[in-house]
């Protein structure tokens, strides 16, 4: 039997290509990213070259003898913040245990320790990092940077073995916030989203609010996801909002959480797995 | 066109826009960094014949999307924008550096924000300064493009035919 010969012009050709396209863009993203996690999956080893350059470029001269350099000075600050909101934590528990025993179980947060493989493309500001499911990674789970101690994102996706990470600076993401004043009783709860650069921009802060530029911002604590609030900046901006009688604040991040190798994720204990 | 070569070339494409290797290069505060497949994607639709820059338009956008976060938009964009700027090549010179990064400069952004809007109807999200970041990754591009254009042609050579006959070099 003759071969049937298909012929398609370019036009047909071109039209049909782009049918496939839409047909791509039209399949759901909880389909479509198990190929983006697996291509990244694949090619991990290749992917991290030059993650281990990138640092090198990225980091501060080594502490001067006499002086404690700007680097350890923020680190420092940062753990005597998350320290100081600790503090403020405990003090609360202790002062409702006093009133009354309670006989709820705490609840135990886990970390996960994860390498980061690469971004994730595109304009937005997410990474990929190689811990998923299988190690109890889930969507909504808090990332912190290692030996900083600050929240830098929120995952967003996980495989089984990859997660993708999106950071407080993306503009698509938002969490709520605590503004805390050393030595005084601000504290403001708030919403922040990612400004598209390094840091983020609260808005809708009433202006009877007493905020200043390095006031402490804090992830506010979540049961279940974070037990205690913990830092991820600090105020670098406070200008007057569009709406009159209100703030819109500008948040300068602790950590620049693309030049990080590795990251901590701060995974929740199942109930009945364990937990404390 | 000889097409596993091809697929390798914009594997290696895919890879160095998923990886960190750019992110050595990568300049200023939105973290710009140049686009590799957008070389490809204006060589191979200027040097190819039609149904050959269509199929490879097509590849670039999925590979794209591949090493990004979603499936669809660059596959679309780039096909569309490949598909047509063939038909063009006629009136567009790419044979000086200078016209290259010219046509890097003009093709990158298009292709961009068409993924971008697409992407933005499939998923909701918007990002901040897009078109300050779209901008500035168009003119790192041009600066770099004939650098990775110059490799292309040389990779070229071994994925294209020789059609000695042919008037127009090796490809049509």
């Amino acid at each position: 039997m003759a071969r049937r010969q298909f012929y398609l012009s370019n036009g047909g050709l071109f039209v049909l290509l782009l049918c496939a396209a839409v047909g791509l863009l039209l399949l759901p993203r909880t389909l479509t990213q198990e190929v983006n996690f697996l291509f990244a999956e694949t090619f991990q080893p290749l992917i991290r070259i030059g993650r281990n350059f990138q640092r090198d470029r990225f980091a501060m001269p080594g502490p001067d003898d006499a002086v404690v350099s700007r680097d350890e000075h923020n680190r420092l600050w940062k753990n005597y913040n998350n320290l100081h909101a600790q503090l403020l934590k405990l003090q609360e528990q202790v002062e409702i245990l006093s009133q009354l025993r309670s006989g709820l179980p705490r609840f135990y947060s886990g970390l996960a320790i994860a390498e980061v493989t690469g971004a994730a493309g595109g304009l937005s500001h997410e990474l990929l990092i190689n811990k998923g499911t299988a190690d109890g990674v889930r969507a909504g789970c808090y990332v912190m940077s290692i030996g900083q101690n600050s929240i830098v994102g929120v995952v967003r996706e996980t495989s089984e073995q990859m997660a993708c990470v999106r950071l407080l600076s993306d503009a698509n993401q938002c969490i709520v916030i605590r503004i805390r004043r050393d030595g005084t009783d601000l504290d403001v709860g708030a919403l922040m989203f990612g400004n598209g650069k390094r840091g983020g921009i609260v808005s809708k802060i009433e202006r009877d609010k007493d905020i200043r530029v390095g006031d402490a911002v804090y992830a506010a604590a979540r049961p279940g996801l974070l037990e205690v609030p913990m830092i991820i900046g600090e105020v670098s901006e406070v200008l007057p909002d569009e709406e009159p009688l209100l703030w819109k604040i500008a948040v300068q991040l602790a950590d620049d959480a693309f030049t990080l190798q590795t990251l901590a994720v701060i995974v929740p204990e199942t109930v009945g797995a364990g937990g404390l | 066109m000889r097409w596993i070569p091809f697929t390798l070339l914009i594997l290696v494409g895919a890879l160095l826009e998923a990886g960190n290797l750019l992110n050595l290069i990568a300049v200023g505060e939105w973290h710009i960094r140049p686009a590799v497949l957008i070389v490809a994607l204006v060589f191979f639709a200027m040097h190819c014949r039609a149904h050959e820059a269509i199929i490879a338009s097509f590849i670039i956008g999925l590979a794209m999307d591949i090493a990004g976060h979603q499936m669809g938009p660059h596959t679309f964009s780039y096909c569309f924008i490949g598909g047509l700027l063939n038909q063009l090549s006629d009136y567009f010179p790419a044979r000086r550096i200078f016209h290259q990064a010219i046509l890097i400069l003009v093709v990158y952004p298009i292709a961009e924000l068409i993924a971008y809007w697409l992407g933005v109807l499939k998923t909701g999200e918007q990002q901040e300064y897009v078109y300050r970041v779209v901008l500035f990754t168009a003119l790192y591009s041009a600066c770099i493009g004939p650098i990775f254009w110059t490799a292309v042609r040389r990779v070229n050579r071994l994925i294209a035919y020789k059609r000695p006959r042919t008037e127009r070099g090796y490809f049509r």
